[in-house]
């Protein structure tokens, strides 16, 4: 059985123009649901759905919310402890007059 | 006529300051849109399929629900900092007052919009370019309509305990004989 | 803890920037190819997404029962992550499942119930900014129930009929497959560590302000 789709996804992989002519809506059946099974190259270069985009937005955007969310807890930080600052300076100045 | 669109920025100005710093009606209300597509999804989901069309419908109902939600909130945040009285006495005309705050729910409703309606097509599989500018333009007159509606009786109905009641009653009444 | 922090980030980048290596020389999905890669991380995120849920939620049970103000702020840090690294898991999933399925969601028992765990502590979250006084203990409640979700969402692919791949999928994974998802694992639980102890710090010098303004006050 693996065999057979090495040698299928080869094919396909050959011949992108032959895999072009095929239907190129797989039923969306369960898609490897109970377990991965690899092979050597991917499945064929030319797909409706790009799926390097899909890849390459999915990997930006971890690296973009990771940033961002470590970015933003920096800022906060720098935030609170400014107004810490603030307010020590204001109770070593004697209470609320300042 | 200058100094009546100068009353009407400051008023939505003044509106969007205190919101871009609390953010608190924009992040509870996207949270009640979501919420609302959460419970539809349960009702109209049969086998992982939603049912024929009910895109549009779940995204009206989201979008007038969390409307009132924002509509309430942003009357009610007068009332809270007692705010609504000072608003009154200012030396602008009423329509300006009413038209800057209007505007000012128009900008926070069109931000839940930016997120919530690509987020529904997707969701029930809506085709949502099918026809963008039919679109566009029904989401603008049902929201302008909604809101106008909305805003008008939300003040006058800010200083009653059952705001939210009442607001939902003459705000969907008609939305729904349109 | 603060000693171990610096190396713990470090470690944690490097791992990150050396992941996707891993990745690209993984074998591909026979029948989903390049699109499977996703699952390296988005899996990983799932589970950093659980431990986050727990770490959040026995703080809020330790902060109910016990009053701490530790707790609490491992609670909220938790919380935040559950949400942030939820995020993620929601937005890479269904660009995995747009070329997997055909379709960007279904309202399958998996999604529906992680998305119903991320609204839960994001709940958890809005509570605790506009709740005002008194929201905390609430707030800690919800986040218990958001705790409660995560035995539901792991073994909801195993009762009901789903499109998402069994949890079946990770103990029967290939050489070739396990070494990169483990080590992605191992990644995303450091930097939710590294977060966490951020996050929690954040809070912790949040709460010496409040007090700071307590006593600016009392005088």
């Amino acid at each position: 059985m693996k065999l057979r789709i090495l040698a299928l996804t080869l094919l396909l992989a050959a011949a992108p123009a032959y895999a072009n002519q095929q239907a190129p809506a797989k039923p969306p059946t369960a898609a490897a649901q109970d377990g991965f099974v690899p092979v050597d190259a991917p499945l064929s270069a030319k797909d409706t759905i790009p799926a390097p985009r899909l890849v390459a937005i999915a990997y930006g955007f971890i690296w973009v919310v990771v940033f961002g969310y470590v970015v933003s807890v920096r800022l906060r930080l720098s935030k609170v402890e400014r107004e810490m600052e603030t307010v020590t300076r204001r109770i070593g100045a004697g209470g609320r007059s300042a | 006529m200058r100094a009546f669109a100068r009353a009407v920025w400051l008023v939505t100005q003044k509106d969007l300051v205190i919101e871009s710093r609390t953010r608190e009606i924009l992040l509870t209300t996207v949270f009640f849109a979501l919420a609302c597509v959460l419970v539809f999804a349960f009702g109209f989901v049969h086998e992982g399929r939603p049912v024929q069309d009910a895109a549009a419908g779940i995204l009206w109902i989201a979008i007038a629900f969390s409307g009132t939600l924002a509509l309430g909130r942003a009357f009610e945040r007068e009332r809270h900092g007692e705010t609504l009285r000072a608003l009154l006495i200012a030396p602008i005309d009423r329509p300006a007052l009413y038209l800057g705050k209007l505007l000012g729910i128009l900008v926070l409703l069109a931000a839940v919009e930016i997120l919530v309606v690509p987020l529904i097509a997707l969701m029930f599989q809506a085709p949502l370019f099918a026809h963008p500018l039919l679109m566009l333009g029904l989401l603008a007159a049902g929201t302008v309509g909604f809101a106008a509606v909305g805003t008008l009786f939300a003040a006058m109905l800010v200083f009653f305990d059952v705001v939210f009641v009442t607001l939902a009653l003459w705000t969907f009444e008609p939305v729904m004989t349109d | 803890m603060k000693k171990l922090f610096v190396p713990m980030a470090v470690v944690a980048a490097a791992m990150f920037a050396y992941a996707p290596f891993m990745i690209l020389n993984a074998p591909y999905e026979s029948t989903m190819g390049l699109v499977q890669k996703i699952f390296y991380f988005h899996a990983a995120c799932g589970m950093a997404m659980f431990a986050a849920a727990f770490v959040s939620g026995i703080g809020s049970a330790a902060f109910l029962f016990g009053r701490k103000p530790s707790a609490d702020r491992m609670a909220v840090a938790g919380a935040e992550l559950t949400s942030i690294i939820g995020l993620i898991v929601l937005v890479t999933g269904p660009l995995w499942a747009r070329k997997a399925w055909g379709v960007w969601w279904q309202w399958d028992a998996r999604l529906t119930s992680t998305l119903v765990m991320w609204m839960i502590f994001n709940a958890y979250l809005l509570l605790r900014r506009y709740g005002g006084p008194g929201s905390d203990r609430l707030a800690a409640a919800v986040a218990l129930f958001g705790m409660a979700n995560v035995p539901f969402v792991y073994w909801s692919v195993n009762v009901w009929r789903t499109l998402h791949p069994k949890t079946s999928v990770i103990p029967s994974l290939q050489p070739g497959m396990r070494g990169p998802f483990w080590f992605c694992v191992a990644a995303f639980l450091l930097l939710f560590t590294v977060l966490l102890a951020l996050r929690t710090e954040l809070e912790k010098r949040r709460q010496q302000l409040d007090e700071l303004y307590l006593a600016v006050e009392g005088d």
